[in-house]
């Protein structure tokens, strides 16, 4: 089945914050990558340098260094300790560059918080925390856990004159200790040059303004009359709306000065008390309200801070920050072979003859030739429909994560191969046999524009996209593809997060896959788990009053051997613009049953429409063959709309597991490369009460294709979905196989995206 | 950080239990077979595993070419490049001969380990199998085909990004003649003209330098050598022609 990016599941994928603190920001301080090496070892070298957009500072820096121009970015706003651009516990009102992805990690007078965000637009950021608070001994707990949300506006953006200026809900739907809201002001400056380098520094003035837990010292006035207190007994989860602006207000401010790229000194003025901390609790002892740390930049995408805090307290932060728009490692692509240009008709009637159609043998010997050209490609030549002046090439992309790269390889081919009479070229990529969209393309073109100035435009221009038409009869399969067998033998890493005893566990252990697909479109595939050590098994059993259709995965992680998945599944074109599938068989870790959808999806239409419905029952708790008596019929209607810089909206209206009914809002933003990060949550008719802590399911996913950090091809990516809280309430069935990441990966919209790739 | 230090209770600390077996997992992993792409994980370890044995094998200095090595590799004409960024040279054969607009032709030069750099009359306009490639190049032709730069004009390269697009780069460019010098490449010596372009653009300027046949000679002469801009992630690359 192909590599459904949208599919991950909750049970699946690597322990998202771990591995990606690890594995990205090791990567640029001390590159693996034999390919990347060169590359990776410059930009951690090269001091970063600002772009062209950036004021004098960038070109007095290349002055000194090298005068080409560059696309490094600018080093980004440092964060806090809440992992938001800021001072150390004060926000600032600076703004990430666009699809920013930054990890926090901060330290200090026995709490921890760590913190993932992401600039989901220019001006609109979310993050999502979690938190330990040791010896707050309250609510029950002595080390006290906490996961809370936040947003952040920038309500201006800087200008000569004025500062950027940024509005910022913290804490807006947990439980509420971090709850505040704040509007902050940040004003850039340069300053002269400093030591060695003598490249001119920065200076960034802050102010701002604080509720909730930001006007807790030194208000100077209260709003909007008095702020409900924080509620622990809450099983939170719910937008704090009452809460919002209201209670006393106190400013806030401070100084940040970046020397030169690598160093930064903080000075803050904290307007937060720290009262359940030190006053109701013990945690640590705040004598002052000012804050002062040093940052060392330590790699292009890692940053260091030590600070003194509260005059009483040291703290340390690590902050590390990528962007899907700038990888680690350059791409390479082995440079594909030249367009073969075929000489001209007038003068070679010989080369431009028809007469080799006639021959009856003539689509075997050149599909042979095509798959043997795309074979060191990565892409398998599926079947092949040739006339005197047409061709169509159906083909499995197995390697590249762009479908466009892989149509300008078969291109080529078929411009190396085919005879000159052929004009017309229909290449359609499929995925697990189901033919996805078909590009059209005149060779004259291809052999016009290779070296044309603007080649990527000038061929996206003359390239028809359009529905892939039924297989014809006429077409050539290519023989000795069908039955085929595939297998792996894995690692598997599987997290669990936030039990309040023990807030990350994992198991480890080793997955063997096997797949064979007997005929095009179909697939019957298995895996066989065997966990080699772990802790997951020693979670908190289940107290949920639902049926407990996922809550009880302590119970499942009892057992060392399983079977994850075993079931067949076929997909096909049901008609135009129509894609199918029926899964049968053990679908998931806890289910086993019958799937079936249906997706609408025009090649060049940004709106799919899907529907899915489902009969399953319970597996039981050892995952091999045997069932429980839950049983339930679950589906969804689902509308999926593209807009904007790459976001994805999508709404599923229908019945979830434990039979509730409700539906479920997700929005992702999706990048031409590959990456994805979006947050979902999920309403349906069980009350906030009966769903128990966290009021209803949410959550965020995220996923970055292996190609983006490893700097090879690939058509895998790593990431997760992490929800607060796994209730029984508004939970789905993992389908494997799910149509819409499928499909999409290769309509006009990701295609044309991506088309500068068709001529790599 | 301090990171035990917070969570002491908790279940990071209890991950040092868990090391040997992910050791054991870590020896075990990568195994496939079939026709899919093996496992996300097994291409990470893969990738893992090739790295260190890369720096473990560390990068052995080319030898050094000698008339004596090229006339060995047999007929044909070789290019000589060399990146700047990375010290690494490479030998170029013709992968590919395009007649072009104006009487030039572009020329495809190819590495044994598929790196391609196509030239126009002997000036880079596209790369590729280096990553961060010049896709395109719009540029003005040298009036009637002959090699070397055009005396000036806008140039447009298509810088491929990280986001699988394309990202442009004006510069506004202008060439001078310095003189004339006398090249001497592995031994024989070529009679040439200097040209230096200038371009500026993308908030920084970029020097080529050109080293054309003069006089012409028989074949209409060729861009002898050179030093050009490859884009900010190419960097700078020197070419030279061998032999002809």
């Amino acid at each position: 089945m192909s590599h459904c990016k949208r599919s991950t599941g909750a049970a699946t994928g690597l322990p998202a914050g771990a591995l990606l603190a690890v594995l990205l920001a090791a990567f640029p301080a001390a590159p693996l990558m034999a390919q990347s090496s060169a590359q990776s070892s410059a930009q951690s070298s090269a001091q970063p340098q600002g772009r062209d957009s950036e004021p004098a500072f960038a070109r007095q820096a290349g002055a000194i260094a090298d005068l080409a121009p560059s696309f490094t970015p600018p080093l980004p706003p440092s964060l806090n300790f809440y992992g938001s651009p800021g001072l150390m516990d004060m926000p600032s009102g600076e703004t990430l560059p666009d699809g920013q992805f930054t990890t926090g990690i901060g330290y200090f007078g026995g709490q921890l918080r760590y913190t993932m965000s992401f600039q989901a637009l220019p001006w609109v950021s979310a993050s999502f925390r979690y938190n330990g608070i040791r010896d707050l001994n309250l609510y029950g707990f002595s080390t006290y856990y906490d996961r809370s949300f936040d947003a952040r506006f920038r309500l201006h953006r800087e200008t000569r004159r004025w500062p950027e200026i940024t509005l910022g809900l913290q804490d807006f739907a947990g439980t509420g200790i971090y709850s505040a809201e704040y509007i902050a002001a940040t004003k850039n400056f340069v300053t002269p040059g400093w030591g060695r380098a003598a490249l001119p520094g920065r200076l960034k003035l802050t102010a701002g303004l604080g509720w909730g837990r930001l006007g807790s010292y030194n208000s100077i006035g209260s709003t909007f009359g008095a702020r409900p207190p924080y509620d622990p007994s809450g099983t939170g989860g719910q937008l704090a709306f009452d809460q919002w602006f209201r209670g006393p207000v106190a400013p806030f401010g401070g100084i940040e000065w970046q020397p030169d790229d690598r160093w930064g000194l903080k000075l803050e003025y904290s307007s937060d008390a720290y009262v359940t901390e030190t006053r109701t609790s013990n945690v640590f002892e705040r004598r002052s309200p000012f804050n002062f740390g040093i940052e060392y930049q330590a790699t292009p995408r890692t940053r260091l801070g030590a600070y003194y805090m509260y005059g009483s307290e040291f703290g340390l932060t690590a902050q590390i920050q990528l962007n899907p728009k700038n990888t680690p490692a350059k791409l390479r692509v082995p440079a594909p072979q030249p367009v073969h240009v075929r000489p001209p008709a007038a003068g070679n009637p010989v080369v431009w003859g028809t007469e080799w159609a006639d021959y009856p043998d003539a689509p075997v010997r050149l599909s042979g030739q095509l798959s043997a050209l795309l074979a060191d490609e990565g892409v398998v030549v599926e079947s092949l429909r040739v006339d005197a002046h047409t061709a169509e090439l159906r083909i499995r992309n197995l390697q590249y994560h762009s479908h466009a790269l892989a149509i300008g390889r078969a291109a080529r081919a078929m411009a190396r191969a085919l005879p000159a009479s052929v004009e017309t070229f229909h290449i359609v990529p499929l995925s697990g046999g189901m033919a996805l969209s078909r590009a059209t393309l005149r060779r004259s073109d291809l052999e016009a524009l290779e070296f044309d100035g603007d080649a990527a435009a000038a061929l996206l221009a003359v390239t028809g996209f359009s529905d892939a038409p039924p297989l014809s009869p006429a077409a050539t399969p290519m023989p000795g593809l069908y039955p085929d067998k595939s297998w792996s033998l894995a690692p598997y890493f599987q997290p669990s997060y936030f039990d309040p005893s023990v807030p990350f566990r994992l198991d480890v252990g080793l997955d063997l896959r096997g797949t064979w697909r007997p005929a095009p479109g179909w697939i019957v595939s298995g895996l066989l788990r065997q966990r080699l050590a772990g802790n997951v098994k020693d979670g908190r059993a289940s107290t949920s009053v639902l049926p407990h259709v996922r809550t009880d995965a302590v119970k499942y992680a009892q057992y060392g051997t399983t079977m994850q998945n075993l079931f067949t599944a076929y997909q096909w074109r049901p008609g135009r613009d129509l894609y199918g599938r029926v899964t049968l068989g053990y679908l998931e870790q806890m289910y086993a049953g019958l799937s079936g959808e249906l997706l609408w999806k025009p090649v060049s239409s940004r709106l799919a429409l899907g529907v899915e419905a489902n009969y399953v029952r319970q597996r039981d708790y050892d995952q091999r063959l045997d069932l429980l008596d839950y049983s339930v019929v679950t589906g969804h209607v689902s509308a999926y709309y593209e807009f904007g810089p790459g976001l994805i909206a999508q709404v599923d209206v229908g019945r979830y597991l434990a039979g509730d009914v409700g539906a479920t809002f997700a929005i992702d933003r999706v990048f031409d490369n590959g990456w994805s990060v979006g947050g979902f949550f999920t309403k349906t008719d069980v009350s906030a009460a009966e769903f128990g802590e966290g009021s209803f399911d949410k959550g965020i996913r995220f996923s970055i294709p292996l190609t983006w950090f490893l700097g090879t091809e690939s058509r895998q990516s790593v990431g997760t979905t992490i929800r607060p809280i796994t209730r029984d309430g508004g939970a789905r069935l993992n389908v494997p196989g799910r149509l819409y990441g499928q499909v999409r990966d290769a309509h006009y919209k990701a295609l044309s995206g991506q088309w500068a790739r068709a001529w790599e | 950080m301090r990171r035990g230090a917070v969570l002491g209770e908790s279940g990071l600390a209890r991950i040092p239990a868990l090391m040997p077996a992910l050791g054991l997992v870590l020896a075990l992993a990568g195994c496939s077979g079939g026709n899919d792409r093996p496992a996300a994980n097994v291409q990470l370890m893969a990738a893992v595993r090739s790295g260190v044995a890369a720096r473990a094998a560390g990068r052995g200095a080319p030898e050094a070419m000698t008339r004596a090595r090229l006339d060995a590799l047999g007929p044909g004409p070789f290019l000589e490049a060399t990146r700047e960024k990375t010290g690494q040279t490479a030998y170029l054969f013709v992968n590919a001969e395009r007649p072009d607009r104006g009487g030039g032709a572009v020329t495809v030069w190819r590495t044994e380990d598929a790196v391609t750099l196509a030239l126009r009359g002997g000036v880079l306009i596209a790369t590729r199998g280096l990553g961060g490639d010049v896709l395109s190049t719009e540029m003005q032709p040298p009036p009637s085909g002959r090699p070397g730069p055009a005396a000036g004009g806008q140039r447009v390269q298509h810088i491929r990004d990280s986001d699988d697009g394309v990202v442009p780069l004006a510069l506004a460019c202008a060439a001078a003649e310095i003189g004339p010098e006398t090249l001497d490449i592995l031994g024989r010596r070529y009679p040439t003209r200097h040209l230096r372009e200038r371009c500026e653009g993308g908030g920084g300027i970029v020097i080529n330098d050109y080293w054309i046949d003069s006089p012409p000679g028989p074949g209409g002469g060729a861009v002898r050598q050179s030093r050009q801009w490859g884009g900010p992630y190419v960097g700078y690359l020197r070419l030279r022609r061998l032999t002809d």
